[in-house]
């Protein structure tokens, strides 16, 4: 019975099924297995150990995965919030260095230009867009520069420490710019040049000022060597000539001529030299200012007489006090005084006069010599300055004694100008303010 | 012997006189010139045999005049006798690359560059 039954095909079709269903749920429960292994890979490790059956593992799964998609869009957020800082950094880190106060050009590795600022336009006669993305001799036409400039042509590294030159633009001769060019690297790589800041300053005015030290030097040196060449050759030429009465004589006036122009020369240099570095205490006191110059003015002539010179005095019956540095004054006048006998023709004529009005005391020191010629009346305050002119070469001087008697002027708060004509005279005119005085003295 | 010729500038009379002084008692015929301008009128008319010459002169310097002098008449072998400060670094550069330039340095004595021509002269002499 059991035999028919085993043998009925419904019955082995059954048995077949059975087979096939239960190959199939064994491979599925290993397939499962398999996905569990998966999950659990995926979960974080703190809840690997929480997942129980594979419904607890998917919904662990879903809300880690959603937490991962929350963390990566807040990662995103931060990102666009750094990149707009940088982006609003970069904006004003060029804004600063477009306001620079001096010319910028940055140098990639490449030796091409990655940034200009706009003061390079003013400075070299350039525009941004001629230098940005080009190599130097693309842009710089200054041959000094560029040959600064191309030693580091295409590799930047060669540029060790910074190097500085001085020119002159092309088109403003009277201008001096320096050019710096450092290496840049980066902090945490100093020894890596990665470009090259080049830097345009405007130097005129140092270059000036050192000009002009230098020139006073050198004048200094020659006016003072001057003399002292002098008294030494006449001094060996009076050993040389023994007991010639004519010689000594000349040799022995030359020498004591030259002596006092020595002494001149640093009594003045001494008093610009104070006034200048504002290291004289100007000690103002109140004085009557008619006898002041009355005194002046007598003391001068009797050094005038020498030359034969005529001395007029004009001044008004009576004038007002003022408060000046006596000293330093005397020192003013003195100087505009022996100027005008010194540049007087023989028998000339000196003339003083003062006038008052409400704000002020005018004088005029006038002359009838040789005059000063146009051009060179607005240099004649000048340190130094001696006109070329054969009248002024055939007299001796240093050219500092108008300028002292201007800076003395000057710190009285007053003014110095001159009236010439070539050939009839020159008048000195100086304007001192009444109030001004008093205020100084108030102070 | 024909006497040699000096031709002294200086804008200083008193220089001059001394220099003069000596160098005529040396035996030498002298001119003078009180700038570089002036001088550079009296070389055409006479060459001399050495110039002594001030640096710091109105109208022409000591500087130019040596440069126009060597530019001008470059077949003369003439000395140049600069007479300056130390300090006046800036001219000397600017003469020294000139030939046949020498300084002599302020205060200067006037025996000592009598001298120095004496020799100069002797070994123009030999070398001809």
């Amino acid at each position: 019975m059991i035999q028919e039954q085993l043998t009925n095909p419904l019955v082995i079709l059954l048995a077949i099924l059975v087979l096939v269903c239960f190959t199939a749920f064994c491979w599925e429960y290993r397939q499962l297995a398999n996905v569990k292994k998966v999950i659990t890979t995926l979960l974080p490790t703190e809840q690997k150990e929480k997942a129980g059956n594979i419904r607890q593992m998917l919904s662990l799964l879903v809300s880690h995965v959603r937490q991962k998609i929350q963390a990566s869009k807040n990662l995103r957020q931060d990102a666009e919030t750094e990149n707009k800082s940088i982006a609003y950094h970069h904006k004003k880190l060029r804004a600063v260095l477009e306001v620079f106060p001096e010319g910028i050009v940055i140098l990639d590795q490449a030796g091409t230009a990655s940034f200009a600022n706009k003061k390079i336009e003013s400075m070299m006669g350039i525009t941004c867009s001629d230098v940005i993305g080009k190599q130097p001799h693309d842009w710089c036409t200054n041959e000094k520069v560029l040959s600064l400039l191309v030693r580091y042509e295409g590799n930047v590294t060669r540029l060790r420490r910074s190097e500085t030159v001085e020119f002159s633009p092309n088109d403003q001769k009277g201008k001096t710019l320096a050019v710096t060019m450092s290496p840049i690297s980066l902090p945490s790589k100093p020894d890596v040049t990665i470009g090259i800041l080049i830097l345009f300053r405007d130097v005129t005015a140092e270059a000036m000022a050192k000009r002009s030290r230098d020139d006073f030097v050198a004048h200094v040196s020659h006016e003072l060597k001057s003399p002292l060449n002098v008294i030494k050759m006449h001094s060996e030429l009076l050993q040389d000539v023994g007991d010639d009465p004519q010689h000594r004589t000349s040799s022995l006036n030359v020498i004591n001529d030259e002596v006092d122009r020595v002494s001149n020369l640093i009594t003045d240099l001494l008093n610009i030299t104070r006034l200048e570095v504002g290291n004289v205490s100007i000690s103002r006191k109140r004085i009557r200012f008619r006898d002041f110059i009355s005194d002046v003015f007598e003391k001068m002539k009797r050094m005038g007489d020498k030359n034969n010179i005529q001395f007029s005095l004009n001044l008004p019956q009576s004038l007002s006090h003022l408060s000046i540095d006596k000293d330093l004054f005397r020192i003013a006048l003195n100087n505009i005084l022996s100027n005008a006998i010194k540049y007087n023709k023989p028998g000339g004529m000196v003339t003083l006069e003062a006038e008052e009005n409400n704000d002020s005391i005018v004088l005029r020191i006038s002359d009838t010599g040789v005059g000063i010629l146009p051009e060179d009346q607005k240099k004649i305050f000048e340190k130094f300055y001696r006109s070329d002119d054969d009248d002024v070469i055939s007299r001796n001087g240093h050219g500092l004694g108008l300028s002292l008697a201007n800076e003395i002027i000057s710190l009285h708060s007053g003014s110095l100008t001159v009236e010439s004509e070539k050939g009839k005279g020159t008048t000195f005119i100086v304007e001192l303010g009444k109030t001004s005085t008093l205020l100084k003295e108030a102070v | 012997m024909e006497k040699r010729k000096v031709l002294l500038i200086d804008d200083e009379p008193h220089v001059i006189s001394v220099l003069k002084h000596f160098l005529i008692k040396s035996g030498y015929e002298v001119d003078t010139a009180s700038n570089g301008f002036e001088a550079l009128q009296k070389v055409e008319k006479q060459m001399p045999d050495a110039i002594v010459s001030d640096i710091q002169m109105p109208k022409m310097s000591g500087l130019e005049f040596s440069q126009q002098f060597r530019s001008d008449f470059a077949e003369s072998d003439s000395l140049i006798i600069i007479m300056t400060s130390r300090t006046e670094q800036d001219f000397r550069d600017k003469a020294g690359t000139l030939e046949n330039v020498e300084f002599f340095e302020k205060p200067l004595s006037p025996k000592k560059m009598v001298i120095r021509l004496k020799k100069y002269f002797e070994e123009m002499e030999c070398s001809a």
